[in-house]
């Protein structure tokens, strides 16, 4: 009887314990549970993810910034950019897309902020804030080297690794281009013909043949697809008989690890001849001109016919990172909006030259009229060239070379950021290249436009970004 | 000497119960076989317009319930065939010799054994039912029933697939699981009367010494019996049960609600509960709602729903009594709430 009755008690002192540790459990889970809860409540929206394809944004206007909350969002505050750049926020769901309208500066970092975000759930507001570089911008030059008995080289730098390194050589090399890190170049044969080699798809450099023998007349590249295009004339034979080719125009795909030439055909079948062309940035097509001066949007993998554009005197270009094509007539020019079609008025404002300024080649920069412009300036002592950045606010000079040397050529890179401005001294001669003889010892000195300063200075020249 | 009330709980020797195994008895078993011959009959037979007249709401109740079924079935069995060779085929003092003697690092192996004997949580009710019969006490028992459908291989790989390492989503399963299994067990080893958190059906199960009873094959072929008619019926009303409550609520509604940090968490807490899916293949299911979901809620879900929902509910009131059930339901309810708001918190 006693010992039941211990056993009776040890079972209930037992079963208290079990009630108060179940109760005690129960409790600190159910305190753990609020406290997280209302901390997360409080806590206001969070950045779980972010997107930006750090090389398209240096290439494209209108790339975007992806940011990913943790829940959707109801309002937003003020949107800072460091750097500054004009970009545009939009709310969709739980992710705010930032829309920067010009293509971003290349090896920057950017700081992004969006003040005051409240989520739909929560009356908590945070601040959300991303940072980003962007892809450094490769600058390739070609060193014709033939004259010292060294094979041509193309050779690559960037502002952060300015140290050049070689990419493709070939004894002689008439020009090339650059898809990505994919270099195609145009090299000249015994027999004056060209050739193509290509670097950077396999292992080693390819020689890719041409449909027929001829030259290589403009080479470029697209700047956000790793799609290459080529002028190309076939050169009469040796029994007279006519090339098939005149004035064509092929493309070069180069994403795989073989490329082939594929020419760009009309409706009919038959290959365009083709006046000037370009790519597209941030599509797979061409903007061509005939020889008659029609226009054309072609697909450069030919998945779709060509659509036609009109007729106008001139291709001028696309406004870098845009699809908006400058054209020029004699009546003026004219911007096409290749995404919509629409056109508009092209008027560029005067430049503020002085008297012995002779103008001479005009790139656009954007829609507003704003232009890079080549200038020569003639004076007492001789004549010197200059760069000159002319927009609605007036002119000024981005570059002046100095009596020693003369410019040859300056293109604007991708973005419209950058150019590259070549020289060479002001009594070169000439390495007497067929087809492309040019001035010996080019020099590439990259400039950026917003402040004049170089970034960098590469031996070599016929940039790609001239394409 | 008195018992310990701490001392290790094995299935002591009760007042003789009522006889749960034996042999089928013919009547029952004729009108089972002759009912589903009708029912197929009845589906040869009938017209295809037939089942186009269905309401949607029942369409979808059958569709569903029966999905549920289909998918935990082969679990069930399988379970069911690894329970009875364990309690035939591992000597009856294995476990308890292996095992450690620190009742937390007995726990702590317990929890494991999911690796070896990967069965969905389904699967798992009749082989813990076996493990209680070959020596485990209940609260090893528990911590086993909640962690293997967690702590297996075949989960963890699909977790691994659907998520990666995304969001700490994958470690936080296979923790929260393991935390949460061994607080369980921990909580309920305390109990002074271990067999009372049992149903008497299955205390008198347990009393009852199948070792004495003919050959192994029969003794198996009479385990399975018992299993099977413990097992069906619960799977059976679970799956519906299931099944109507998806019909009801809407998913819509889930979905609204985890736009929100704090009720997501416990929008897939109670998605987990109805849909009652298998913890093989919840990972890619879960997935669907990754986008709308944050990772705190996929993570409850992760974690309540192989422990937790109206199947294994089901399944786990032919082994234990209700009480036993609602105190550990509120105990993982709480730790995956609090996993889950952790983990938003801190992702």
């Amino acid at each position: 009887m006693s010992t039941d009755a211990a056993t009776d008690s040890a079972t209930d002192s037992g079963a208290r314990r079990f009630r108060r540790g179940l109760a005690a459990t129960l409790g600190l889970l159910a305190l753990a549970a609020v406290s997280l809860g209302a901390a997360g409540f409080l806590q206001g929206p969070k950045l779980v993810d972010a997107a930006v394809d750090v090389q398209r944004v240096t290439r494209l206007a209108e790339s975007r910034l992806v940011l990913q909350l943790n829940q959707p969002v109801a309002r937003v505050g003020e949107l800072r950019i460091s750097p500054h750049e004009p970009a545009a926020l939009e709310l969709d769901g739980d992710r705010l897309v930032v829309t920067f309208a010009r293509p971003l500066p290349a090896g920057t970092e950017f700081h992004v902020a969006i003040d005051d975000v409240v989520g739909g759930a929560q009356p908590a507001a945070a601040d959300v804030a991303y940072r980003f570089t962007t892809a450094d911008e490769p600058v390739f030059t070609l060193v014709r080297r033939s004259q010292e008995g060294r094979p041509d080289v193309v050779r690559r730098a960037t502002a952060s690794e300015p140290a050049p390194s070689d990419v493709l050589e070939a004894p002689r090399l008439q020009s090339f281009t650059a898809a990505g890190e994919v270099v195609v170049a145009a090299a000249i044969e015994e027999d004056g013909t060209n050739t193509l080699r290509v670097a950077g798809v396999g292992e080693t450099t390819q020689l890719v043949g041409l449909p027929e023998p001829g030259v290589v007349r403009r080479i470029a590249a697209s700047t956000t697809h790793p799609l290459v295009a080529l002028g190309f004339d076939g050169r009469t034979n040796l029994g007279g008989g006519e090339p098939r080719y005149r004035h064509a125009l092929f493309t070069l795909d180069v994403s795989g690890a073989q490329a082939a030439l594929e020419p760009v055909l009309r409706p009919d079948g038959e290959p365009f001849a083709v006046a000037d062309w370009r790519f597209v940035p941030g599509t797979t097509s061409l903007v061509l001109q005939d020889l008659d001066g029609g226009l054309f949007v072609v697909d450069a993998l030919g998945l779709s016919p060509p659509m036609a554009l009109g007729a106008h005197a001139e291709l001028r270009g696309i406004l870098p990172g845009t699809a908006v094509l400058v054209v020029a007539d004699p009546d003026g020019g004219a911007l096409i909006d290749l995404t919509t079609g629409e056109t508009t008025a092209n008027e560029l404002p005067p430049a503020g030259l002085p008297e012995q300024a002779y103008p001479g080649r005009v790139q656009q920069l954007d829609a507003d009229g704003a232009y890079l412009m080549d200038v020569l300036l003639a004076g007492d002592g001789g004549t010197e060239s200059l760069l000159a950045l002319v927009d609605g606010a007036g002119t000024e000079v981005r570059w002046a070379g100095g009596g020693s040397s003369r410019l040859v050529g300056s293109c604007l890179s991708p973005n419209g950021r950058l150019v590259a401005v070549e020289t060479v001294a002001a009594d070169a001669a000439y390495d007497g290249y067929p087809n492309a003889p040019s001035p010996v010892d080019r020099l590439t000195t990259v400039v950026d436009l917003a402040s004049g300063d170089p970034v960098l200075v590469q031996n070599g020249g016929f940039s790609d970004w001239c394409g | 000497m008195p018992p310990s009330p701490l001392a290790p709980l094995r299935p002591a020797p009760l007042a003789p119960g009522r006889r749960t195994g034996g042999r089928i008895a013919p009547l029952p078993l004729a009108l089972g076989v002759a009912g589903i011959l009708g029912l197929l009959a009845v589906r040869w037979l009938a017209p295809p317009e037939l089942s186009a007249g269905l309401d949607d709401g029942v369409q979808d109740f059958i569709t569903l319930s029966a999905s549920v079924v289909i998918e935990s079935l082969p679990f069930v069995f399988l379970g069911i065939l690894l329970s009875i060779a364990v309690q035939l085929w591992l000597p009856a003092d294995l476990l308890t010799r292996r095992l450690p003697r620190s009742p937390l690092l007995r726990r702590a192996v317990v929890s494991l054994l999911g690796v070896l004997l990967p069965v969905c949580e389904c699967g798992n009710v009749p082989l813990a039912r076996g493990l209680v019969l070959r020596g485990l006490t209940v609260g090893e028992a528990m911590t086993f029933l909640l962690a293997a459908p967690i702590l297996n291989p075949v989960t963890i790989i699909t977790t691994y697939q659907a998520f990666g390492w995304d969001d700490g989503i994958l470690v936080s399963r296979i923790l929260g699981g393991f935390v949460i299994a061994n607080l369980v067990g921990w909580v309920f080893s305390r109990h002074p009367r271990p067999m009372s958190l049992l149903t008497p059906a299955f205390q008198a199960a347990c009393a009852h010494d199948h070792a004495a009873a003919g050959s192994k094959p029969r003794r198996a072929a009479r385990m399975f019996a018992d299993e099977t008619s413990a097992m069906l019926p619960a799977l059976f009303v679970g799956s519906a049960v299931a099944g109507l409550i998806q019909v009801v609520v809407s998913r819509e509604l889930l979905v609204a609600l985890g736009q929100n940090p704090v009720l997501s968490v416990f929008a897939l807490m109670l998605l987990a509960f109805v849909v009652a899916i298998c913890s093989n293949v919840d990972a890619f299911f879960v997935l669907s709602f990754g986008s709308t979901f944050m990772p705190g809620a996929i993570v409850a879900f992760l974690v309540f729903g192989p422990m937790i929902d109206v199947k294994m509910l089901a399944l786990m009131r032919t082994t234990f009594t209700a009480r036993t059930l609602v105190q550990l339901t509120a105990i993982v309810a709480l730790a995956a709430a609090a996993l889950g708001l952790g983990v938003n918190l801190l992702a």
